[in-house]
C-alpha cells in the first residue's frame, strides 16, 4: 500500500511537472524613434505600457505550457500569432487584453508577431525561445528600416509592401552597431568551451546572411531552411519569418564581430554600424 | 584561371604540418577592361613579385593553397595610401589575426604586418580587406583560400570521397559607379550591382575562357571550390548528367551529402561540390545573382562550361554548339531554327536577363525590335551563350 502510495504521488508529481503553466504579460504599444538621424515608426511588445524599442522575448522550458496575456495599447487590433502554434482566434481588439495558452512540441525558437501590416511591418515581433532556459543564451531579432515606408503603414496610407522594398536602417533587436554591443540581451558574453544558445528570428522582409568572426556555430533548430539544420557553418542565410536556434562552443578567448554579409546592411549611422554585434569570449 | 595561383614561397618540412609563407601586396590602382571593353578601376590584392619594380594586383585576389595543419604565415605589404587588411573569412584565427581594425589592426601606407594561423580543416574559404569592407571588398579587395586534405590530397577530407580534377569558382559583383566614383560612392546601403562576375570574369569572357572550362573524361571525378564573395545571392544550376553532390560547407563536412543540381551561394558561403558525370555532356553551369531584396530578382548570369567526352579524352577545346541565329546583325526579328522545344534567354553582355523565348520545333521568328543597339548574348540548355549583334 505504502509502495502504491508512493508511486501514485510521484505520478502525480509528474503530471503537475509537464503540466507547468508559466503566465507572461506583454503590451502593445506604437512609438516613433529617431534611428541614426532618420525617425521611424515602431510598434513593439513590450513589459510595460512604457514603449521599448526591443520586443521583449519570451521563454519557457520544454512541455511547458505558456500562458500569456496581451494588453493591447493600441487603438487598432492585433493579433498574438506563432506560426503553426497560434494562427487562429488570436486577436486583440483596440485597448483590450486577451490571454492564449501555447504549447510547444519541440525546443528550439519560434517567433511571435502581430500578423497586421502596422504590426509586422512596424517590427512587432519577437522571439520565443523553448527549452534553453539553463543555458547561456542570447537573442537575435533581425529587422530592416524604412522611413517613409513605415510612415505610411503607421498613417494608413498602405497595407503592403512594395515590390522592391529597400530599406535604409538594419538593426538587431532594433538596434544598430555600435548600440548592439551593449545590448544586455543580443551581444554575446561567454566564456571558453561555454555552450552558448542564440536565438534568432528574422522579422524582416530581406534574407540577411549572417557570418561570424572567429567561429562556428552549430544550427540545431530552424524553422523554414530545414536544408541547413545540424549544419557547422560560419555564414549561413536566415530567411524572413524564420526562427533559428545556434549552438556555439567557442574554442579560443577573443572579442569577434558577427555580422550581416550583405554588405548594405552595416553601415547604418555610419560603416561599421547597422547589423553587426559583438562576440566577446573570455578565456 | 591565369589570375589564379598557388603562392608558395618557403616550406620547409615540419613533422607531418609545414610553414607556409605567402607574401601579398595591396594597391588601389588597378585597371581591367569589362566585357563592354571598358578599362574599370578596382582595388586588390597581388603576390608579391621580388622583381617586379610596379608590384601588380590581380581580378580576383591571388588564389591561396595551404595543406591541412599547415602554419601559415601571410604577410601583407600595403603599397596603398589608405589601411587595409586581410580577414580569414572562416578560418576561425584568433582576434589579433582577424583583420578587423577595431578589435585587431589596420595596415597602413608602406607598412607590413604578418597574418598567421593554423589550418585546421580541409575546405573552402575567403580573404578580404575588412577596412570599410562594404566599399573595399566591393571594389575587388577579395580572393578564395583553399586547404588541401594533406597528406591525402586527393581527398575532400580524411576518409571521405576522392577525386582527381580541381576547379576554383569565385563570384562576386560590382556596383560599377562605385569604381568611377569612389571617392563620393553615395549612402552606401545604396549599391546596386550591375556587374556580375566568376573569377573576375563576366559574360563572354568567362564562356569564351577556354581555362575556366571544366574539361572531364566519363569516370572523372571533379572538386569544384565554389564562393561568393558579392552583395547578391549566386544560383549555380549544374546539368542533372554531372551529378553535382555537395559535401561539405564553410569547411565542415555535411551531415549527409546534398544530391541536388541546384546550390544558392548567400554572401559569405562557400562549398565543395564533386561532379561524377556517367555521360557525355556539352553544356555549361548557370550562375545566377539575385538580389536579396523581398523580390530576390535575378539580375544577372554568367555561364561556366563543362563538356564531358564519354570516350575517355577531356576536351581541351569547346566543342559546345551555338545556336544558329538569323540574320546577325538584326534591328527588329531574330529567326532561330530548333530541333526541339526550348527555353532560351536573352542577356546583355553584363549577363542582365532582358528576355525569354520558348521555341518551337522548326523555324521560330523572335520579335526584337524593343532592344537598343548593342551586344546580346543568347542562353539555353546544351548549347553555348551565343553573341548577336542588335544595329
Amino acid at each position: 500500500m505504502r509502495k502504491l502510495t508512493i508511486l501514485a504521488l510521484l505520478f502525480l508529481s509528474s503530471i503537475s511537472s509537464f503540466a507547468t503553466i508559466v503566465k507572461d504579460t506583454l503590451y502593445i504599444n506604437r512609438d516613433t524613434v529617431n534611428q541614426a538621424t532618420t525617425i521611424i515608426h515602431y510598434c513593439s511588445f513590450n513589459s510595460t505600457e512604457t514603449f521599448e524599442l526591443t520586443n521583449r522575448p519570451l521563454e519557457v522550458n520544454e512541455n511547458d505550457t505558456l500562458q500569456v496575456t496581451i494588453i493591447n495599447t493600441d487603438s487598432l487590433p492585433h493579433t498574438f500569432t506563432v506560426d503553426a502554434i497560434l494562427e487562429t482566434g488570436n486577436t486583440i481588439a483596440p485597448f483590450d487584453t486577451a490571454t492564449f495558452q501555447l504549447k510547444f512540441n519541440s525546443k528550439g525558437t519560434y517567433r511571435y508577431y502581430s500578423d497586421v501590416a502596422y504590426g509586422k511591418y512596424l517590427a512587432a515581433s519577437g522571439n520565443i525561445l523553448v527549452g534553453y532556459s539553463n543555458y547561456i543564451h542570447f537573442f537575435w531579432n533581425l529587422f530592416e528600416a524604412k522611413d517613409t515606408f513605415m510612415d505610411s503603414i503607421a498613417n494608413g496610407l498602405t497595407a503592403t509592401l512594395p515590390n522592391y522594398f529597400k530599406p535604409e536602417v538594419f538593426t538587431i533587436n532594433n538596434l544598430y552597431f555600435p548600440y548592439t554591443a551593449t545590448d544586455p540581451i543580443g551581444a554575446v558574453t561567454g566564456h571558453v568551451n561555454d555552450s552558448i544558445i542564440i536565438s534568432v528570428v528574422n522579422s524582416g522582409q530581406m534574407v540577411s546572411p549572417f557570418h561570424f568572426h572567429g567561429y562556428h556555430v552549430k544550427i540545431i533548430d530552424v524553422k523554414i531552411h530545414q536544408t541547413i539544420l545540424g549544419w557547422e557553418k560560419d555564414t549561413f542565410p536566415v530567411f524572413p519569418g524564420e526562427a533559428m536556434t545556434l549552438l556555439l562552443v567557442p574554442d579560443q578567448p577573443g572579442m569577434y564581430p558577427v555580422h550581416n554579409h550583405n554588405l548594405v546592411t552595416v553601415a547604418t549611422g555610419g560603416y561599421p554600424g547597422g547589423m553587426i554585434t559583438r562576440l566577446n569570449i573570455m578565456p | 584561371m591565369k589570375q589564379l595561383f598557388f603562392v608558395l614561397i618557403f616550406a620547409p618540412l615540419l613533422g607531418n604540418s609545414q610553414i607556409k609563407h605567402t607574401k601579398l601586396i595591396s594597391k588601389m590602382d588597378g585597371t581591367f577592361l569589362s566585357v563592354d571593353g571598358i578599362n574599370t578601376p578596382y582595388w586588390g590584392f597581388g603576390e608579391f613579385n621580388p622583381t617586379l619594380a610596379n608590384q601588380r594586383i590581380s581580378l580576383p585576389s591571388p588564389l591561396l593553397i595551404y595543406d591541412l595543419n599547415d602554419s601559415v604565415y601571410l604577410k601583407l605589404h600595403n603599397l596603398s595610401p589608405e589601411m587595409h587588411t586581410i580577414h580569414l573569412h572562416g578560418l576561425d584565427v584568433t582576434q589579433i589575426n582577424d583583420g578587423v581594425p577595431s578589435t585587431s589592426f589596420g595596415v597602413l601606407f608602406n607598412d607590413s604586418t604578418t597574418y598567421k594561423f593554423k589550418a585546421k580543416h580541409p575546405g573552402t574559404y575567403l580573404y578580404h580587406c575588412h577596412v570599410h569592407t562594404n566599399l573595399h571588398a566591393a571594389m575587388g579587395m577579395s580572393g578564395m583560400v583553399v586547404i588541401r586534405n594533406f597528406p591525402d590530397t586527393n581527398l575532400l577530407y580524411a576518409n571521405g570521397p576522392s577525386f582527381n580534377k580541381e576547379y576554383y569558382y569565385l563570384s562576386s559583383d560590382m556596383y560599377l559607379y562605385w569604381n568611377f566614383n569612389v571617392t563620393s560612392p553615395g549612402p552606401f546601403h545604396m549599391y546596386e550591382a550591375d556587374y556580375f562576375m566568376v573569377n573576375g570574369k563576366a559574360g563572354t569572357q568567362l564562356f569564351d575562357d577556354t581555362t575556366q572550362i571544366i574539361n572531364m573524361s566519363a569516370g572523372d571525378t571533379a572538386l569544384l571550390h565554389i564562393a561568393n564573395v558579392g552583395y547578391n545571392s549566386v544560383e549555380y544550376i549544374f546539368p542533372p548528367e554531372a551529378n553535382a553532390v555537395t559535401h561539405m560547407s564553410d569547411g565542415r563536412i555535411l551531415p549527409s551529402p546534398i544530391d541536388k543540381d541546384t546550390l544558392v551561394l548567400y554572401p559569405g558561403e562557400r562549398y565543395s561540390v564533386l561532379l561524377s558525370p556517367t555521360q557525355f555532356i556539352q553544356g555549361h553551369i548557370t550562375v545566377n545573382s539575385a538580389n536579396l531584396y523581398n523580390t530576390g530578382t535575378i539580375v544577372g548570369t554568367n555561364y561556366i562550361g563543362i563538356n564531358i567526352d564519354s570516350l575517355g579524352q577531356g576536351m581541351q577545346d569547346n566543342k559546345l554548339a551555338y545556336l544558329n541565329l538569323y540574320p546577325n546583325p538584326t534591328s527588329n526579328s531574330l529567326q532561330i531554327q530548333s530541333n526541339e522545344t526550348l527555353d532560351i534567354h536573352i542577356y546583355n553582355v553584363q549577363g542582365k536577363l532582358f528576355k525569354t523565348f520558348n521555341l518551337q520545333r522548326g523555324i521560330n521568328n523572335l520579335d526584337v525590335s524593343k532592344l537598343s543597339k548593342g551586344i546580346y548574348i543568347v542562353g539555353a540548355n546544351g548549347f553555348l551563350p551565343t553573341k548577336f549583334i542588335i544595329e
